[in-house]
């Protein structure tokens, strides 16, 4: 496969100057088209609306607002811009709470720092061969966070014909 | 957009507009992608060293502070110093400034509580990543680097596991 990304517009979300090169550098690679770039979640929200990015690679731990500030934004705040966009989040920690969090939050995919072309070429891949639902209940608004019927699953069954989107 | 209603669960189904924006040919194949990274990231690599040799500084002043006075604010600060030097550098070539900045970081976020803080553990891991950085000790290191790497992951995980 050699996935033509020219006409995709990728914002970049981090603090640190020098990280949002790198990253650009990696995506410039991959031959992604157009890339921006934001330093906090505040700007990246403000970046969205004004850019209209169609996929957002945000840091974590950011100041002042981080990426789960910014995701939370993207999803729930009745101004969002883009309430569907995918958001990959980097991170330096793999630890359970984290990722739940995470995805409690809406992020789309994750992606381990150090960053990698090939894994971050395969977020981008899965992100659009492979698009989740978008899940609406009381407590919660983002992707499907189950990714798998993979009969792990203990937890009780909330959906009805549940046969319909666990695929 | 497709919409479909499971009791108190709504399932939402966006158009897929990036499916329609990437075409999947006509680009880079992943090896082509990873080769041309390859040479951007050494074209970075020289600012790089700039980078983290004022980082290296910063370092030792952040430290400094920690050990005068462990604050909130005094750790916050080299937490994100810390934070921002182990997610570059094993890009460019420093795994081991990565690992030892990754276990700082963890013991950081898991120990809230200022008055617990370890100051001693703190600096074995700054020291060890200014030993990493001024020796240039790339890729994995020799045997006796390794160890150091694991003693501190180990004590970070010792610690950590007493404040859960």
């Amino acid at each position: 496969m050699a996935y033509d990304f020219s006409n995709l517009r990728v914002l970049i979300v981090d603090d640190n100057r020098f990280m949002r090169e790198t990253v650009e550098a990696i995506l410039e690679s991959i031959g992604i088209g157009t890339v921006y770039h934001a330093q906090n979640a505040e700007e990246g929200f403000a970046m969205t609306r004004d850019r209209q990015p169609d996929v957002i690679i945000s840091d974590w731990d950011m100041e002042p607002g981080d990426g789960i500030t910014l995701v939370k934004w993207l999803r729930l705040d009745e101004n969002s811009p883009d309430r569907y966009i995918p958001v990959i989040m980097l991170t330096g920690f793999s630890e359970r709470k984290r990722v739940v969090e995470a995805r409690d939050s809406g992020v789309t995919e994750f992606l381990a720092k150090p960053v990698s072309t090939k894994s971050m070429y395969a977020r981008l891949m899965s992100i659009i061969d492979q698009p989740r639902p978008f899940i609406r209940t009381d407590t919660y608004f983002g992707p499907d966070r189950r990714r798998r019927a993979d009969g792990k699953y203990k937890g009780r069954e909330r959906r009805q014909n549940k046969e319909v989107f666990l695929v | 957009m497709a919409e479909e209603n499971h009791g108190n669960v709504k399932i939402e189904r966006p158009p897929n507009r990036l499916a329609e924006k990437v075409p999947k040919t006509g680009g880079k194949t992943v090896q082509q992608a990873v080769a041309d990274a390859d040479r951007a990231i050494q074209r970075l690599s020289k600012d790089y060293d700039r980078h983290l040799a004022d980082d290296m500084v910063a370092l030792e002043n952040y430290m400094a502070a920690v050990k005068k006075a462990p604050t909130t604010a005094n750790l916050k600060t080299l937490f994100r110093l810390v934070h921002n030097i182990r997610g570059q550098a094993a890009t460019f070539g420093f795994p081991l400034i990565t690992e030892v900045g990754r276990s700082l970081c963890l013991y950081l976020l898991e120990t809230e509580d200022e008055s617990e803080v370890n100051v001693a553990l703190i600096e074995q891991h700054v020291n060890a990543l200014r030993v990493i950085y001024r020796e240039k000790i790339e890729g994995q290191g020799d045997r006796l680097s390794r160890e150091v790497v694991d003693a501190l992951m180990k004590a970070v995980e010792t610690q950590t596991s007493r404040h859960q």
